[in-house]
């Protein structure tokens, strides 16, 4: 292992790599010096503390840098646990890194604590060679967070989000964006629970399906009882291109309070004809102004720019692949 | 350049065009007038093909070739360009990257300068397609591409429609200057009588009611200031 290390690549955007080598933790790189880091770790669990040391916001970007080579234990599951602390505004994206492999099965566990004032921004992340089994569990102090739940990638996976509120004025956006084309499987569960008040949360998934792919999707909204002020919207557009795709979109809404304002629903994206023939009678191809078009789709919703700079070739490939015609 | 042959159009299983006969040569212009709803931005689509306008009969013949069987893109890359009497918006595609996919080899500079020209503000380009642009500001994106397309054949719906007059005369000084310089031909859909102030048409056409009712030179515009469409049913 040690010695296909030095293959391993930093990121050096990132003020802070976390390399994990088939599960295992490696290294942590830190490169700010108004962060402090606190690791612990046994056979079973990582935990990983931030700590910001100023009294002021500061803002770090956060890579989980996972590297897998030949010899991976199936049965070695990643369990991380983050607690982030006051006063970060923290981008954490996930990149793996496969040496010698062609496929990867890969469990993920991870627990993510955040406290009071602080921002968080997940983009997840997959690659084409690994099937996947994600937990994610989000705990919110006063704080907020953004996920953006990418799935875009060639092969099967199974992902859930639980997001739970510890306290009152929590924001927390999820944003999915499943591209599924061939026999693509995807399954996904989210979970919103909210004892507190004067919460926010907002949930948009928009899918394009082709082929014969399958998707499950379920979504729960849960709102306590007497709880005041909270808003909670739940949203999926489903783009369906041919008649082979299965496709199961269930939203569970188990509100309790009546001060709450919700909205719902499922719909069935249409394509807008007259923006297809704008493009189109530009000279722009029919591969190309249908590309644009979802394009446009999904980038409406993204306002971040970091985000949307790191994924956009991806979703734009991914794309393309699904609207070209098998032969 | 242009031919049209005895076309009839419908949509939705309604007749919208009738028996229309057209004939454009190169660096002609011709200007189609007529009462809202008698058919002038559909004949406008369906020369550029847009689905569900079907022709039942006749043909749309460029330079020799009957086109009626083309898609959209097709048309376009044959050198007709459409500017559409209401654009569209695409919220989240960037106006400048849009650009890029009209001409990939288009450079900033020359967008820029065509904007110069056109007196738009390229801050604004990094914009989302059309999204929160004035109707005047829209047809002048629409000129934008025309610029950077470099069409043959131009069919402006109602270009001139709800732009200031300053706009106006730039933009037919470019089709003076530019545009019929390169031999390009021009159809203007218009309401506008003062027309013939900014450009010479070869041909004057009147199409009431999906039938295309007078075809001469532009002497008609006057009596139609005078008597209204009345004497072109
Ligand atoms: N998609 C459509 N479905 C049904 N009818 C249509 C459709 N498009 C156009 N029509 C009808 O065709 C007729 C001609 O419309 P068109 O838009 O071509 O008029 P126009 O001459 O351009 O009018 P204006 O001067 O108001 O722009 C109208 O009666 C209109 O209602
Ligand atoms: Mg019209």
């Amino acid at each position: 292992m040690y010695l296909i290390h030095n293959k391993i690549k930093y990121y050096k955007n990132f003020n802070i790599n976390i390399i994990f080598i088939n599960n295992y933790l490696k290294e942590i790189y830190c490169i700010n010096k108004e962060i402090k880091i606190e690791c612990i770790k046994n056979e079973s669990i990582i935990y990983i503390k931030i700590i910001n040391i100023k009294k002021e916001n500061v803002s770090i970007n956060l890579l989980l840098n996972y590297n897998y080579f030949n010899f991976v234990n199936i049965f070695k599951i990643n369990k991380l646990k983050i607690i982030i602390g006051k006063y970060i505004n923290i981008l954490l994206i996930e990149k793996y890194n496969l040496y010698g492999l062609n496929l990867l099965f890969n469990y993920n566990i991870i627990k993510i604590l955040i406290k009071d004032k602080s921002n968080l921004k997940y983009l997840k992340n997959k690659n084409n060679k690994i099937f996947s089994l994600n937990k994610i569990y989000i705990y919110q102090i006063r704080s907020k967070v953004d996920i953006y739940d990418l799935d875009i990638y060639d092969l099967n996976s199974i992902n859930y989000i639980t997001i739970k509120n510890l306290s009152d004025n929590c924001i927390n956006n999820i944003y999915g964006i499943y591209i599924l084309n061939n026999n693509q499987f995807l399954k996904n569960k989210f979970y919103y629970i909210n004892k507190y008040n004067n919460c926010k949360n907002y949930q948009k998934f928009i899918g394009i399906f082709n082929d014969y792919s399958k998707i499950k999707l379920k979504g729960v909204i849960f709102i306590k009882k007497r709880t005041r002020n909270n808003i909670s919207y739940q949203h999926f557009i489903n783009y369906i291109l041919s008649n082979n795709v299965y496709i199961n979109v269930k939203p569970y809404l188990n509100i309790y309070s009546n001060n709450v304002k919700c909205s719902h629903g499922v719909n069935m994206g249409k394509i807008d004809n007259n923006i297809i023939y704008y493009l189109l009678s530009r000279g722009i191809s029919k591969l190309k102004s249908k590309t644009l078009y979802f394009l446009s789709i999904l980038y409406n919703d993204i306002k971040d720019k970091n985000i949307l700079y790191l994924i956009k070739n991806k979703i734009k490939n991914k794309i393309k692949e699904c609207l070209v015609k098998k032969k | 350049m242009l031919k049209i042959r005895k076309l009839y159009v419908n949509i939705k299983n309604k007749i919208i065009l009738k028996n229309i006969n057209l004939n454009i040569k190169k660096r002609e212009i011709h200007i189609l007038m007529g009462p809202n709803g008698s058919g002038k931005s559909t004949l406008s689509y369906v020369i550029t093909r847009k689905p569900n306008y079907n022709i039942v009969k006749g043909d749309i013949i460029l330079n020799n070739k009957i086109i009626n069987k083309l898609s959209p893109d097709k048309i376009s890359k044959l050198g007709i360009f459409l500017s559409f009497q209401n654009p569209i918006e695409i919220e989240g595609i960037n106006m400048l990257k849009y650009l890029k996919y009209l001409n990939n080899n288009i450079t900033y500079k020359k967008i820029k300068e065509y904007c110069n020209l056109l007196n738009i503000d390229i801050n604004k380009l990094s914009r989302f397609f059309n999204s929160g642009f004035s109707g005047g500001e829209k047809k002048k994106n629409e000129i934008l591409q025309l610029l950077i397309l470099k069409p043959k054949l131009i069919i402006l719906d109602e270009i001139d429609s709800g732009l200031d007059i300053d706009t106006i005369n730039i933009i037919f000084r470019i089709l003076n200057n530019y545009f019929l310089k390169k031999k390009c031909s021009i159809i203007i859909i218009t309401h506008n009588t003062n027309i013939v102030k900014y450009i010479n048409p070869n041909k004057v056409h009147i199409i009431n009611k999906g039938k295309i009712t007078f075809t001469g030179n532009k002497e008609v515009i006057n009596k139609i200031v005078k008597y209204g469409y009345n004497n072109y049913k």
